[in-house]
């Protein structure tokens, strides 16, 4: 299995370099970006495969930057992990963009496993 | 509670005291003010016309006896004229000729004439008939003889005179040829105030003469003889036109007086009546209208304390329903912002929570490294991080739950058959439930028409319901499952449970997030505020009834259609 390259994009610092070790631990390759407009630069940079969203953010919205991002990477699945109540999966604007949404904070061996799952499906196109 | 508890005593108060009241005394005021306002006006009325009678009455007998006795007087006086006119002066002053007119006269107007005289001018008698021995008595001082030689013909006052028998005094001049001469009678004063005395109409009324300068012609009511003067002040005797009538009040005595003057301004005819005998009638009336009236108001007032009553009762009921939709107001409300706060506080707790999760995860990645796996503590520390994690997972448990209860509504709304809902989550405990010797029993209304709704939200809400209904009978017991068709397009569903019971005071706070009776850690308390989310999204209403050591009922009100605002979108 080659590595997939995952963006995982939170405005909390801590949380980002924790996720960011013990993925990159499990042979993920991890761009941890803490804003939505750095984490659109970074995927211009590199070819991400895999882009872990979270909803609320200072600045850009995770909607709108999954947007963005689908926008310039069609190809590109987009995980988004959701705190509260207020993202709705089901929005006629995301719902096919999406390919899955995580109640937030979610356990890090399901959230492994759907990082997996997209990749295969990114692989799959 | 406390409050639900103060806000009813507030509202029974304010009702059953203050309010009554208000009603109690405008409705009787009215009533009482209406009622007098009646009385009044009819007895004013009858008053003034029974015053109007009487006075009437009084003038009316007034005018009859001045006619009666000016009649007598004139009558008498004309005889005396006709007598004069008749017999010769030389005739009738002889003794014989005078008695047999005496005797006619006497005869004709039955003993009013006491004795008969014929008189010179110098006041001498020529011929007298009677039963004194008048014959030397000279009249020339007699005032009554100054007045005949002037006016022809004179009616004397009455008085006493010698004989101490009051009687007046008739006398007539007349000219033959070169003879003047006068005829005078004395009349019998008695006789003649018999005519006066003897009026009587009512029960006090009464009629006097006065003579004009104040001497009573007749006897008075009050017990003055005929000739005593009349009491000062008693009698206005001054003259006027026609006839006077007033009311007065004398010597404690209230009554009417009408007068008139009589004998060409000579004698005073008086008619007197008392008040209380001319409103006889009328008091007795006042006495009858005032026990009608009196029952009138009491009638009045009974009618005004049983529609009081009633409407008191109608008031109270519609308090009632007023307050318990004012309740259900307020537990939505209270759960709204309940939702809303800890929604928010869920929210915050996540990223913390999340970071707990994932360092004390770093942390046993690293306890995994080979060159970790020497040190003494390894096992302890991999014990302790489990545990962590295990912590944070039931902390991410509560927070998505709480997540849950203020989630934008995503419904996806079908169409539902309830009975077979109810089938199938009653399906998914009732193999458990049978271990527990607990008894399902099923009710449902077999034409109950298909609703619109969220079947998997619905169905959570009836499986957290039957867990909830075993937990309360724990063994032994019967859960009962009913649908029914509304009148009003919407379905009822009720469960209930013969268990323990919810006490009072848990009742009304049942719904309120994290409000458990269940040991810390059996249960987040989220499970029937969720519901309580659900039903009111959903465009229902869930109600709870308790009674402890009988079971609870939960009913559940659902409308065939989901109402406009819990649309999908």
């Amino acid at each position: 299995m080659s590595n997939p390259k995952v963006l995982l994009v939170d405005d909390e610092e801590a949380l980002l370099t924790s996720l960011q070790r013990r993925l990159q631990l499990r042979g993920f390759n991890v761009i941890a970006a803490n804003r939505g407009e750095s984490a659109l630069r970074a995927a211009r940079r590199q070819d991400v495969d895999v882009a872990v969203i979270d909803v609320k953010m200072p600045g850009m919205s995770g909607k709108e930057l999954l947007l963005a991002l689908k926008k310039e990477h069609p190809h590109i699945q987009i995980i988004v992990q959701t705190g509260h109540g207020l993202f709705d999966p089901r929005d006629k604007q995301v719902a096919d963009k999406i390919f899955s949404c995580l109640a937030k904070p979610c356990d890090f061996s399901v959230l492994k496993q759907t990082i997996i799952d997209a990749y295969n499906k990114k692989k799959a196109l | 509670m406390g409050m639900h508890m103060k806000r009813k005593e507030r509202a029974a108060s304010v009702y059953s005291i203050r309010l009554r009241w208000h009603i109690i005394i405008s409705y009787c005021l009215a009533a009482v003010i209406s009622l007098a306002l009646i009385a009044g006006i009819i007895y004013f009325e009858y008053r003034s016309s029974v015053n109007e009678r009487a006075t009437a009455r009084l003038v009316s007998v007034v005018m009859e006896h001045k006619g009666t006795i000016e009649n007598f007087l004139f009558e008498l006086a004309n005889t005396m004229r006709m007598v004069t006119l008749l017999e010769d002066f030389d005739n009738l002053r002889q003794q014989d000729v005078l008695e047999q007119v005496y005797a006619v006269l006497e005869k004709e107007y039955d003993f009013a004439f006491e004795d008969l005289g014929v008189l010179d001018l110098d006041g001498n008698h020529l011929a007298y008939v009677g039963p004194y021995d008048l014959m030397d008595r000279n009249y020339i001082q007699a005032e009554w003889f100054q007045d005949v030689l002037e006016k022809e013909m004179v009616i004397s006052n009455v008085f006493l005179g010698f004989r101490q028998a009051p009687h007046f005094i008739i006398a007539v001049k007349q000219t033959n040829g070169q003879d003047t001469w006068i005829l005078r009678a004395t009349v019998n004063a008695v006789k003649f105030a018999s005519l006066v005395e003897y009026v009587r109409f009512g029960r006090t009324g009464f009629a006097y003469i006065v003579s004009h300068d104040g001497y009573y012609q007749t006897r008075s009511r009050d017990g003055y003889r005929v000739m005593d003067h009349v009491a000062p002040d008693h009698l206005d005797l001054e003259f006027f036109e026609g006839v006077n009538f007033w009311e007065l009040k004398q010597d404690q005595r209230n009554f009417f007086r009408a007068k008139t003057w009589i004998k060409d301004n000579d004698w005073l005819l008086v008619v007197e009546q008392d008040v209380d005998d001319i409103y006889g009638e009328l008091y007795l009336l006042r006495q009858n209208a005032l026990i009608f009236f009196a029952l009138g108001g009491i009638l009045l007032l009974v009618l005004t304390l049983m529609t009081m009553k009633l409407l008191l009762r109608k008031v109270k009921l519609i308090d009632a329903e007023k307050e318990l939709l004012d309740e259900q107001l307020i537990q939505s409300h209270k759960l709204a912002s309940i939702g809303q706060l800890s929604a928010g506080i869920a929210h915050e707790i996540n990223n913390p929570l999340a970071i707990i999760g994932e360092e004390s995860g770093w942390m046993q990645d690293i306890l995994k490294r080979e060159n970790m796996q020497g040190i003494p503590e390894h096992d302890e520390l991999t014990d302790s991080l489990r545990e962590i994690n295990q912590q944070a997972g039931r902390c991410r448990k509560i927070t998505h739950k709480l997540l849950s209860f203020s989630r934008k509504m995503d419904a996806t709304i079908r169409e539902v058959d309830m009975n077979q809902l109810m089938d199938e989550v009653a399906a998914l405990r009732e193999r458990e439930a049978g271990l527990s010797s607990i008894k399902f029993i099923r009710d449902y209304d077999q034409d109950l028409p298909m609703i619109h709704t969220d079947s998997s939200q619905v169905r959570q809400v009836l499986f957290n319901l039957i867990n909830n209904a075993m937990d309360a009978i724990n063994k032994n017991g019967e859960i009962s499952l009913s649908t029914k068709k509304n009148k009003d397009k919407s379905i009822t569903v009720t469960i209930s449970d013969t268990g323990m019971g919810i006490p009072q005071e848990n009742l009304t706070r049942i719904f309120d997030p994290f409000f458990t009776t269940k040991e810390p850690g059996k249960g987040t308390g989220l499970g029937l505020s969720i519901c309580h989310g659900i039903i009111e999204k959903l465009g229902g209403t869930i109600f709870v009834a308790s009674k402890v050591g009988e079971g609870t009922t939960f009913t559940i009100r659902l409308p065939l259609e989901p109402s406009v605002t819990v649309a999908d979108d």
